[in-house]
Formats: structure tokens, sequence, C-alpha cells
């Protein structure tokens, strides 16, 4: 269970967030919706411990452990996953060197044995087949030269293969079209379960279409606006943002 | 004075050896030292003081019988090799390649004499006095390639002086590979000139593959110049694992039409190392196509200098050259300076070069961690990565890998990171 209270953070002594209350229970889903500039990403890498934000108030815990001194492996090793907006590329390290260690660096926090190379081939080959991805991806450099769509494909394939139980999705849906958001979103549906949580960012109702959240909140200049059932976003979708930025300038 | 460093008697004893041309060295050293030793205030050396060479003087004339094998080296020396220790062709240790085909030792003196007659430069100068030994191969088919040429530099009590200079000649439509593993004791303090000539007759192929380590407090100068004629390839790949001073003058003159090069380097400079590869490529034909990547990791207090001069002549249209530097420095004490310069006298051609220094890129280390890899692994990770980019243009899966635990040694990184990254 994710529990954020009134968290605020800046990046170079800019307020991004500016008191972020959110409960995630195990099982559910979570999207977080917004206008460009509202601290979605900000949200995002903050949970996943990205040293640039500083966190200025307010705690952040995930299975009752506080987050905040946390490394971004470690906050990896308890099972959160980011999936980036703009997976990076790495160019001189493959693809399947980074799937395998990331794999190994999960089992030996759970105090198991490195996977044997060929099971790994046959668990990672498996998931790619879901993700209809062909084997060249696994010998290629990390996201160097692949597509918007690849990239996002090639986070979700790592999803798949770590089983992180708390995943945070930022622009998923970004770049992809539409045969491919189907392959991504039925690749996030089957990750579904009563113990995993799951937390997207998006600018669109559209991936909510493939992927029915629980809860829908509206993030507008750094707090939660407005919050709500999947029906949240439809309203959204048919009348945009403005109403529920005037309603919080109103309140 | 510049010139002490070299007393007259050790030239004298240079010059007593039997079955050298005795004129050539005696016109070899006044011209020599009829030239200033080059400064900070020269451009080729703005980025390179070598005034402590000044201060030095070198004593020894022949070095003590060596102990070394090939043992002593970390990697794998098959047959086809040529052997050289302190600057001397050493018997025991080299193959017995058919007669005929290569030209050894003094025998060698007629051919390479022919290509210094007027040395230029003033360790080229240096070099053509004080030659300790040479080679010619003279490469008419491909049978024994590759073929592993071995320096091997051995502990000396005072300051030794080595100098060496081979001729490769490989004829017309002949492919051939050259591994060269240029390998100096850790403790030694030596100055070394070597130089080779390379030329390439119409349609021939040769890869040639530098592996360099010199001694760490070693002044290391080595000049690589080839010649190409229509239609042929040269690869030269120089990794240097560096020295107090390691300088790599590398040139490729495209003579004939559709010649290609391909220059490719990677410096990991630590500790106190001074590495500077300066590389030309003069397209003087037309369709001449040059490729050239050098990367430089840079840790600790030491520096890298890449100067990369591309000539693309009057005569030479609708040629390509392409030309990237890339270094990495993992210290705030660290230097690296890039200079790409373009001289173009065509305008049908076309020219690409970039040129950036940078620390280990914070976005991809963040990447890396957010995946559970410790801030450790990742970085090494990253490391080993960049370095690969370059490893990676090597044909041979092999050399490769054992290129790969040189790097995984020298750089400290763990050793099963590197197997695995490069097994793939």
């Amino acid at each position: 269970m994710l529990t954020i209270k009134n968290l605020e953070a800046c990046i170079e002594d800019k307020a991004i967030l500016k008191g972020i209350n959110l409960n995630i229970k195990p099982g559910e889903v979570h999207a977080i919706m917004g206008p460009n500039g509202s601290g979605k990403s900000t949200l995002a890498n903050v949970l996943a411990g990205r040293e640039e934000y500083q966190i200025t108030a307010g705690t952040m815990h995930y299975q009752n452990v506080d987050l905040a001194p946390l490394t971004p492996d470690e906050r990896a090793h308890l099972g959160l996953f980011l999936s980036f907006q703009y997976p990076v590329e790495i160019p001189g390290v493959s693809n399947l060197y980074l799937l395998k260690s990331a794999l190994n660096a999960k089992r030996k926090h759970m105090g198991l044995e490195e996977i044997d190379a060929i099971d790994f081939l046959t668990v990672v080959r498996e998931k790619m087949k879901l993700l209809h991805m062909d084997d060249s991806y696994l010998y290629r450099d990390v996201n160097s030269g692949f597509s918007g769509g690849e990239k996002k494909r090639n986070e979700i394939l790592q999803l798949l293969l770590l089983e992180p139980s708390l995943c945070v999705l930022d622009e998923t849906d970004s770049g992809l079209d539409i045969d491919a958001l189907r392959i991504v979103a039925q690749g996030i549906n089957m990750m579904r379960n009563e113990k995993r949580s799951i937390l997207l960012i998006t600018h669109y109702q559209r991936l909510l279409d493939y992927i029915k959240p629980d809860v829908v909140h509206i993030l507008s200049d750094g707090k939660i606006v407005a919050e709500g059932d999947y029906q949240l976003a439809t309203v959204l979708e048919a009348e945009g943002y403005e109403p529920f930025l005037q309603k919080k300038a109103g309140s | 004075m510049s010139h002490d460093m070299i007393p007259q008697s050790l030239f004298e004893a240079c010059a007593a050896l039997p079955g050298w041309n005795k004129q050539l060295r005696l016109e070899a050293w006044k011209s020599w030292q009829s030239m200033a030793m080059p400064t900070i205030r020269d451009e080729a050396w703005k980025y390179t003081n070598i005034a402590r060479l000044e201060k030095m003087v070198f004593t020894e004339v022949t070095s003590t019988p060596s102990t070394l094998t090939l043992n002593d080296i970390p990697l794998t020396i098959p047959e086809n090799r040529f052997c050289f220790i302190n600057g001397v062709f050493n018997t025991a240790l080299s193959t017995d390649l058919t007669a005929g085909t290569y030209l050894l030792s003094k025998s060698a003196w007629p051919h390479i004499a022919n290509k210094h007659q007027t040395p230029h430069s003033y360790f080229e100068r240096l070099n053509a006095a004080m030659l300790n030994d040479g080679l010619y191969l003279d490469i008419k088919s491909s049978t024994h390639s590759p073929i592993y040429l071995v320096l091997l530099q051995d502990k000396t009590n005072g300051l030794s002086q080595h100098h060496l200079r081979h001729r490769i000649k490989v004829h017309a439509g002949v492919k051939s590979e050259i591994v060269i593993v240029d390998w100096g004791l850790a403790d030694s303090m030596n100055l070394t000139t070597y130089i080779m000539d390379i030329e390439l007759d119409e349609g021939a192929e040769l890869n040639c593959i530098h592996l360099k380590k010199a001694a760490t407090k070693g002044y290391h100068i080595r000049q690589t110049h080839s010649h190409l004629a229509k239609d042929s390839h040269f690869n030269h790949f120089n990794f240097d694992f560096g020295a107090k001073l390691s300088r790599n003058e590398i040139s490729a003159h495209l003579n004939g039409e559709h010649a290609t090069c391909q220059l490719n380097g990677l410096a990991l400079a630590r500790a106190q190392d001074h590495i500077d590869n300066q590389t030309q490529i003069g397209h003087l034909a037309p369709k001449t196509n040059s490729v050239e990547q050098y990367r430089g990791i840079i840790d600790d207090q030491a520096c890298h200098v890449f100067h990369g001069h591309v000539l693309i002549d009057a005569n030479a249209p609708d040629s390509i050259a392409n030309q990237q530097n890339k270094n990495m420095l993992l210290t705030s004490t660290g230097q690296a300076y890039a200079e790409p310069q373009l001289e173009i006298y065509n305008q049908n051609v076309q020219c690409i070069h970039g040129a950036t220094v940078g620390d280990i890129d914070e976005e991809a280390l963040f990447y890396l961690r957010s995946r559970g890899l410790s801030d450790e692994i990742a970085r090494q990770l990253l490391i080993f990565g960049f370095a690969r980019s370059i490893l990676e243009t090597l044909a041979d899966k092999n050399l490769q890998n054992e290129l790969a635990l040189w790097i995984k040694t020298h750089l400290a990184i763990d050793s099963e990171l590197i197997l695995t990254a490069v097994d793939f």
C-alpha cells in the first residue's frame, strides 16, 4: 500500500508538488490526469527517487517503509517500478544484459540465486511474445534507435519480467499507435491482480478505455483538485480540464 | 640544451653497430641536433608538454638479457608472431616464418631506409639516428594472417630508450590483419619511438589493431603512416591503456579512387596518464571514404587529447568523411581536449564531425538504478558501454573478449559484468 501525505517537492527552488495526498491499496488501479506542467511526471520521479527533486514537506510510505531516504535501486528492490515517459537510450549496453541484471538484482534482494542463462531466455522470450516483440530486441542496445512505440513496449517488457508490486506508468500511452496501445494495455492488464497496485499517469482517456481505473485523480498546479471513479475521466474527456481548474480557483 | 638527453657517446655506440648504414644514421643525428624539441608553443604539441624529457639523460645502449616471456602479457599470442624485447628482435619468442615472405631485422634495413631518408619530425629524426631494429613485412598472401607484432619492454636500471621502425607492404588484392601488442612493464621509465609505414596496393585490405600498454612512467611516441592505392581499405584500431606520455600520430593518405579508411581509437587514461591522439586523413582522390571514431575515458588526474585533421583535396570530389570524438570524464580533475579540424577544398563532398566531453549520463544512471542496479554497477556498466561501442567495431570476437578483460582490469570493473556484456 502506498500512502502519500502532504507531499511537497521542488526542483532548483521551483515548487512543483504543493501538497499531494494519495492512498493506493493493493489491487487498486489509480489514474492521475492533468494538464501539462501540473506535476504528474514530477510525482512519478519523486516516487522513484530521482535526486534532482527535493522533498520539502510531507511523507511517502510504501508497505509502511519511508521511501524518502531510499536510493532508486532500494526502492526498486522494494517492488516499485517506474515506466519512463522518455525511456533513456543507453548505447553499449545490450537490452538482454539490462533485463538479466535487473532481474538478478531483484532475486539477490529476495535471497535467491542468480537465474540460469537458459531459464532466463525462456522466461524473457515468453514475455516478449505477449508484447509481439521479436528476438532482435534482446541484442539491441537499450532503447538505442528504438522508435517511441518500441521504447514503451520495452518498458512494459521490463515490467512483466520484474513483476513489481507497485507500477508507476508515466504516460505509457504517448507515442503509441492504436495497435501498440492495445498490446501494451493488454500487458498491463495481465499484471493486474489483488496484490499489485498500479498508478497510471496520462493526459488522455484513451488508455483508460483499455485499463479501467478504480480511482481517477485530477492534478493541477501540484495539487489533486478532484477525485472520482472511472466516470470522472469520461467527464474530463467531454469537458476538458478547464471546469476543474476553475473550480479550484473558486474554492 | 635539449639534445643532452641522448649523449654523443650513446649515438656513437649505436652508429658503430655492424650491419647498419652509418652515413644515414649520422645525417639523421645531425638533423635531429639541428632541430629544437617541440614545445607547447607548437600547434601540434599545444596540449602535450614534453619539457621534462629535456632534463633526462638516457644512458643505456643495449639492455641486459631479458627473461620476459609471452606469459607476461595477459593476452593470447598465437603463432605467426614477431617479438621484440627492448627494441631488439627476439628469435626465441618469434615464429620462424617462410624466408622471403618476411625480411627481418637488419636485412630489412634497405627497405626501411628507403622510406626515411629525409626524416621529418623531431622524433622521426631521433628514430632514424638511433634505430635499434626494424621489420619489413612484404605481404603477398593472406596465408599467415593475422600476424602478431609483440613489443615487450623489460625493466631497466637506468633510463632506457628504444627505437623501432617497421615497413609493411600489402600487395594488390591481398587481405591481411596485423595485431601489434605493445607491452611495457609497470614501473619502467623509458623513451620509445615506434614508426610504422604502411603501403596498400590496389584493392588490398589491412586491419591493423594496436594494443598499447606502455610502462607507467614511459614516454611512448608512435607514428603510423599509411598510403592507400585505388580500391584499398585500411582499418586501424588504436587501444591505448595509458602511460606518462603516450602519443599516437596516425595518418592515412587516400591516394587512389575509392580508397577507404577507418580509424578507431579508445583511450583509457587514469592516474597521471597523458594520452595524445593525433590523426590525419587526406582525401586525395575522388570517391574516397573515411570513418573515424575516437573515444576517451578519463579518470583521476589523467588527460586525453584528440586532434583529428581531415583534408579533402580539390581533386577528391564525391568523398565522404565522418569523424566523431567523445570523451567521458570520470572525475572533475581529469582533462579532455577535443579538436576536430576539417579542411575542405571541394564542395561536392559530405563531411560530418562531432566532438563531446561530458560526465557519466545522469539520466542513464537513474534509469539503470530505477531497475534495481546499484550505483556502482550502473556506473561500471555505463563506462564499459561507452568503451564497448569502440570495442565492438573489431570483427574478431575472441580479440574483443580478451580486450574486454584488459579493459575490465584497467578500469577495475567487475569481471562478471564485462564477460557477460561482451558475450552478448
